[in-house]
Formats: structure tokens, sequence, C-alpha cells
């Protein structure tokens, strides 16, 4: 009995030895196209927090990324994934994004993903609700953190130094970052050029950088099963062969299939929001104002470090729902405000961007309280058909 | 550094316990070495605050001279007020470290683990009033069972004559292997538990809870899953953690004894807690309750037996209670659980008389059940989300 328990523990510990030393290499030839293909679409955490399937993705010549949040995961049949593969579009895309993940989690996604994303055309949807008065909180940014990708920003030489410093200190800001002692000594290692704790930041940038190793490790185990695609919704004959305004029309038509009531929210969102107590939400946006918030910070680190990549990004500006957010008590003049801002903001930073803010009382172009579909989505297939062609 | 808080401290403890195991798997005893390595964990738990390590040491030597004091004292007198007063300045450090906080005064005094230090020290001066303690203790041996590392940020509490007993005891070889596989065994279920279930728990439910659930539960469906989850995740965060210091504890060659016995299993809330956090229950019990009832029925100030046990209860689970902290949903939380042991005592007796209530498996199905949520409102209350 004692001996079987002292050789299953032995047995264990060389299993587990074997798992942490398994060549890199080996593990990478057996994660196959077809495992990349199917992250493309599963929407995990796992893949968004991790960094080899989307290096993988973002190494295919033709491939241009959607960047975004919740809107994402909106899968119809004129969602830009299903749209590229209907109509046979000389572009293919893959989704980063989810309820919670803004500017900073895209930020230190980019960093980690740098290399891969030189001349690379890639789409970021700038969502309203982001900015809010205290911006990224806490709750939503650690379900989305990626300690692989923040413990990879601190071996970064490659980023210019002073977007790298900016970003340090702004992560530090985060409980989530500043209880990781190791991590915490790194960065302010890096931040001070070495000034600050020569000695434990130096010890620390060994430890850290074995703890990256073990990182990447449990990354790449990861990739090798990756999570089922989510359902794709997909109808081809809505879209393939068919015209621009032809397209409007069918999503016209399918979003009305789907949406009765006054605030154009689709059904089931709309449940659940009576589910919750409706007039809970009257007036609850009175004192919001989108035009003051530290996202603002974060989504210039956004823009430096894909600038600083060479990447070549198109921003896409959306509204919120005009009908919905008259009843949360934020009145239109206020919203147009911040549409102006986000604008100037894009003209001003000299980068490419589509501007669908005139869209908030658009029926079915908002698909329920803030996040694009259906009409939405046929607006951007078309910008990013048009975006793919410029040379 | 937080005892058992990442896989660093893990690694630590196994470097500095290779000379314990490999002494103890030799047959012989690590009683010295023990000793050492407490002195340096210690440190490392302790030492990041200059204010907590200051107060520990004045604790312990405080609580060790109040000890031995009280023995000398007691071989020769017996004085109740004597008795009292003793009990009462060991627990007055624990009553100062819950109070000053209220009065605006952080920071002053406090540490982690007071209280379960307290806990062992009251033990020590109740036993020595019983007269089971007539040896000479030696004082270092009484600050390594005070300070025992791996139980002492929070348990489980050991009780004295059975730690002296291992503490002197060298285990043969084979009786070693057996202690350092159940050991092992207990820490990596105690990784299960906290490092893989408690957190899973955390942080793919409990923090959409009960009102982030971006309206896919009502209001009221937030709180029920609020409830279960938080439930859960309790017992599994500390049955986690409890797991870690038994197992440490036997690779030292201490045998802890185990706090959690598979709680929601518990066919009936006196079940649960023989099972619940037992340590704490189990020194409630014999030195809140038990005492009390004697007590009141040497007095002979109440007749009704019945009547003594229930006001047991009530001081019992209202201690407990309040031992938490000093606030309401605590204090809630204990009577609660003083009113379900009285309900369910009320109801064996009638059905002792009555026999409506059979014993087999449908019952004990049904019994199980019905504690489960008992005891999950209960949490509900102690969370602190009820009001």
């Amino acid at each position: 009995m004692i001996k079987k328990g002292f050789l299953s523990l032995f047995i264990a510990l060389a299993l587990f030895t074997g798992f942490v030393f398994f060549p890199n290499a080996w593990i990478k030839a057996w994660i196959s196209d077809e495992d990349v293909e199917q992250a493309k679409t599963n929407m995990s955490p796992l893949v968004f927090q991790g960094a080899y399937l989307q290096e993988r993705m973002l190494q295919e010549s033709n491939s241009m990324p959607l960047y975004g949040s919740s809107e994402l995961n909106r899968f119809d049949p004129f969602h830009p994934y299903n749209y590229a593969r209907a109509t046979d579009a000389p572009y293919s895309t893959f989704m980063i994004g989810r309820g919670g993940m803004q500017s900073i989690t895209h930020f230190l996604n980019f960093a980690t993903q740098e290399k891969n994303l030189k001349d690379k055309k890639v789409v970021f949807i700038i969502s309203p609700q982001w900015f809010t008065e205290r911006g990224m909180g806490e709750f939503h940014f650690s379900p989305n953190y990626s300690m692989l990708q923040a413990y990879d920003l601190a071996f970064n030489q490659e980023m210019d130094a002073d977007l790298r410093k900016r970003a340090m200190e702004r992560l530090l800001e985060f409980d989530t970052v500043k209880r990781d002692r190791l991590l915490k000594t790194m960065y302010q290692y890096q931040m001070s050029n070495g000034k600050e704790k020569p000695i434990t930041g130096r010890m620390a940038m060994v430890a850290g950088r074995f703890h990256k190793e073990l990182l990447e490790k449990k990354d790449l185990y990861y990739s090798l099963f990756p999570r089922k695609g989510h359902p794709l919704k997909s109808n081809d004959k809505l879209i393939a062969n068919q015209s621009f305004e032809q397209q409007v029309q069918a999503a016209e038509a399918y979003g009305k299939k789907r949406v009765s009531n006054e605030y154009m929210i689709e059904n089931r969102a709309y449940k659940r929001l009576v589910n919750a107590n409706f007039s809970k939400f009257k007036d609850m946006r009175k004192h919001e104002d989108y035009t003051e918030s530290p996202e603002y910070k974060d989504f210039q680190l956004v823009m430096d470090v894909l600038k600083d990549a060479g990447a070549k990004p198109l921003f896409v500006s959306i509204p919120v729902n005009g009908y919905w957010y008259d009843y949360n008590g934020y009145p239109e003049e206020r919203r147009q405000k911040y549409y102006a801002k986000m604008e100037q903001i894009l003209k001003d930073a000299n980068v490419d961007y589509v501007d669908f803010t005139d869209h908030e009382y658009d029926p079915y172009f908002i698909m329920d309280t803030i996040h694009m579909g259906w009409k939405g989505w046929v607006y951007l297939d078309q910008h990013m058909d048009k975006y793919w062609a410029q040379q | 550094m937080t005892p058992y808080g990442n896989i660093a401290f893990f690694v630590i403890i196994g470097l500095l316990l290779l000379p314990t195991m490999l002494l103890g798997l030799r047959g012989k005893s690590s009683k010295h070495y023990n000793l050492f390595v407490s002195v340096i964990v210690l440190a490392m738990i302790f030492g990041n605050s200059l204010n907590g390590s200051i107060s520990l040491i004045l604790f312990t030597v405080f609580q060790v001279v109040l000890i031995v004091a009280y023995q000398r004292y007691r071989l020769l007198q017996n004085s109740g007020t004597i008795f009292v007063m003793a009990v009462l300045l060991s627990i007055l450090p624990l009553v100062l470290v819950k109070v000053l906080p209220i009065l605006g005064l952080h920071h002053l005094f406090g540490f982690l683990g007071v209280s379960y230090i307290t806990f062992k020290a009251v033990q020590m001066i109740l036993e020595t009033r019983d007269g089971l303690m007539k040896e000479k203790i030696s004082v270092l041996e009484l600050a390594y069972f005070l300070l025992f590392f791996p139980t002492v940020s929070s348990g489980p509490i050991d009780r004295w004559r059975r730690f002296s007993k291992d503490f002197h005891t060298v285990p043969s070889s084979e009786d070693y292997q057996k202690l350092l596989l159940s050991g092992i065994n207990y820490i990596f279920v105690g990784f299960l538990y906290k490092f893989i279930l408690a957190y899973l728990i955390y942080n793919y439910t409990l923090i959409y809870l009960p009102n982030h659930t971006y309206n896919y539960l009502t209001p009221f469906q937030g709180q029920l899953a609020y409830m279960y989850m938080y439930s859960f995740y309790l017992f599994f965060d500390f049955a986690g953690y409890s797991a870690f210091a038994v197992g440490v504890s036997r690779i030292m060659g201490i045998q802890t004894p185990i706090n959690f016995n598979r709680p929601f299993a518990s066919r009936n809330i006196k079940d649960f807690w023989n099972r619940w956090h037992m340590s704490l229950s189990f020194w409630f019990r014999d030195y809140v309750y038990m005492r009390f009832v004697l007590w009141m029925t040497k007095k002979k100030w109440l007749k009704n037996k019945f009547a003594i046990s229930y006001m047991g209860f009530f001081l019992l689970f209202f201690l407990m209670g309040i031992w938490h902290g000093l606030e309401w949903h605590f204090v809630v939380y204990g009577l609660y659980h003083a009113l379900l042991i009285i309900c369910f005592d009320k109801f064996e007796r009638w059905n002792k008389k009555h026999k409506r209530w059979p014993k087999n498996k449908w019952t004990h199905a049904i019994g199980v059940f019905i504690t489960f949520n008992a005891v999950c409102f209960g949490f509900y209350i102690f969370s602190g989300k009820l009001f």
C-alpha cells in the first residue's frame, strides 16, 4: 500500500516534469490548421488571452481580424465572418473580443502580437459604453486579463520605450497586476531603466522569464485542444450575389421578425430586461457622460501600439441604441458630444476610420441596447470589402 | 507571505521540510529541526509587517506567561475568581482586536491568526482548572504549540494533550511513511479544493453574482445562485486550506485533527456541526456549551434540563457568530443556527414519542436536502448580502 502510494507519486512527478519539458516545437507541429480554423470562431477567452493561435491566424496572409467586445459574438447571416465566407471575399476574418474587453485588454494583446501585425489590415470596433466616468474597472479587467501577455510586455524590447512605460504605469493601477509582486517588481525595474530595485529587479526578471516560459507552454497545450466553434447561424442566400441594397432589405426583414417593442431591442434580450425589472432602467444613465473617461488614454495606447507595430487599422465608431438610451435618461444631445469627440480624436490621429454614429435611431442597425448586428453588420461588411481593396 | 497563498510558499515549505522527511523516513526524531523550520516560516509569514511581528511576539509571551503562571498557581490553590480572571485575561487581546477597529483604532494591534492562538491558550487554562495539566510544561514546547506554523493562521484548532503526545513520539520509519503519504495526499486534496474548485467557482460564477448577470438572471435568481455558489466557494476554499494545514502537520509528525467531513452530506443540523469546521465547533461544544450546562445544573438555577440546553446553544452560537466579527449579520447567523438546532432537537424528541418520521433511505435523502438548503441559507446570511 505504502509502496504503491509512493510509486504513484513518483509517476505523477515524472509525468509533470515530462509535460513541462516537452519541446515547444513538437507541440506546435501537432496544432493543425483545422484547430486554428476552429479557434477563429470559438470566441474563447483562452484564445484571446493566449498568443499562439492568434499568431497563426495573423500569419495567414489574407486574414483581416476584427477586434471589439461583446458585439462580436452576435452571429447572424450578416456577421462579417459569415459574410466573408459566403461571398468568397478575398480576405477572411476572425474575431478577438468579448464582453468586458476594452482598450487596455486589446493593447496588451497587440503588444504581444506586434511582430505579426506589421502591414496587417485590422478592424477595431470602438464601443461608446467603454467610456464611462471610471473607464475600465477591476470587474471587467480581471476576467479578461492575460498574465502571459502582461509578462511578455516586460520582455518586449522592440516597443517604443515611452509607450511601454506609459502602458506599464497604467497596468499597475489595476489590483490584478499590483497583487502580482513578481510582475510589479519587473515593471518597476523596467520603467526606471534598471535604476529602481537594481538587484531584486534583476532577480525578478530571471524568475519572470521562467514564469513566462511556463505560461507559453500552457498556452500551447491549450491550443492543442481548442474549444469548438460558435454556432454561426449562417444563411448564405441572404448575402451571396446580393447587392448592398438587397442585403440591407434582407437584414431589415431578418430584424423585423425578431423585434416587437418600441425600444427596437431584440425580443430575447428585451425579455431579460423585463425579467430584471424594466423600470429600474429608467433614467439609470441620467448622470453618465462618455466624454470624460480614463478610457481615452487607454484608447490612445491602442492607437499608439498599432502604429508602433506598423499595422493598418480601420477604426469603427459605433452608436448606442437611441431609443433605449432616451429611456435611460442619457439624452441625444449629450450622446452627440461623445460621437463628435471620438470622430475628432480619430481625425487628429490621422487614422482610417468609419463613423456609424448617425445610425442611433436606424432600426435593426443596433440589435439590442448597445450591440451592432443585422443591418449594422451589412454596413460594416461593405466597409471591410472596401478597406481590403484599398492598396 | 500568506500561508498556502501561492506556489512559491509550497516550494519553500517543501524544501525546508526535506530534512524532516529524511529524518522521519529513517525513524529519527526531527523535533529540533522542526522548531528551527517553524522560526523561519513564521518569520516568512509575519515578517513583512513590523507591527504584526511585534504584536505576535508580545501576544505569545503574554499567553505563555499567563498559562505557566496559572498552572503554578493551580498546583497550590483553586480559586474560582482567579480562574475567571485568567480566562478573561487570555481572551482580552482577542476582544481588543475585534473592538478597537470599531473605536477607530485600526492597525494598533492585530495580526493573522490571533483568534486561533487564543482558542488554544484558553483551552489550556480551562484544562488546567480541571486538573488535567499536572506535568510541568516546557515553555518552548508551549510556544511551539501555540505558534505551530501549519495551523497558525486559521486552524484547525488542536488540543494540547494530543499535540504534546505526537510531539514526544518518534514514529517508526514504517509509521512515518504512512504519515508522509497521507500528508502529501491531503496537500493535493487541498490543491484540488482551493486552487481548482474554489478558484473556478469564484472566477466563473461568484464574480458575476448576485447582480452582475447582464440580466440573464432576474434579481431573485441572482441572489439564489449567489447563495449556493457562495456556500460551495466557502467550503472548497476553507476545506482546501484546512487540508493543507493537516497535510503539512502530518509531514512534521503532528496529526492535526481534520476540519471537514463531507458537511453537505449531513442528514440534520446536529450532524452538520459534527462535520463542518469541526475543530471550532468541538471547541465551542467542549469549552462553552458543556461547561455552561454543567455549571447551570450544578447551581440549580433552572430545573428544566432542556431549557438549560437551549440556553447553552444560544450562548454557543451567539459567541461563534460574533467571533466572526462584530456585525449584525454574524450575530444573526449565529442565532439562526441556534434556532435550527433547537427546532431540530424539539422535532427529534417529538418523533421519539410519535414515530412519524421513520429511518430509511428516503427520509435520509430528504433530511440531507433540507439540511443542505438550511445551511446554505445560513451562509447567505453570513455573507452579508442579505442585509
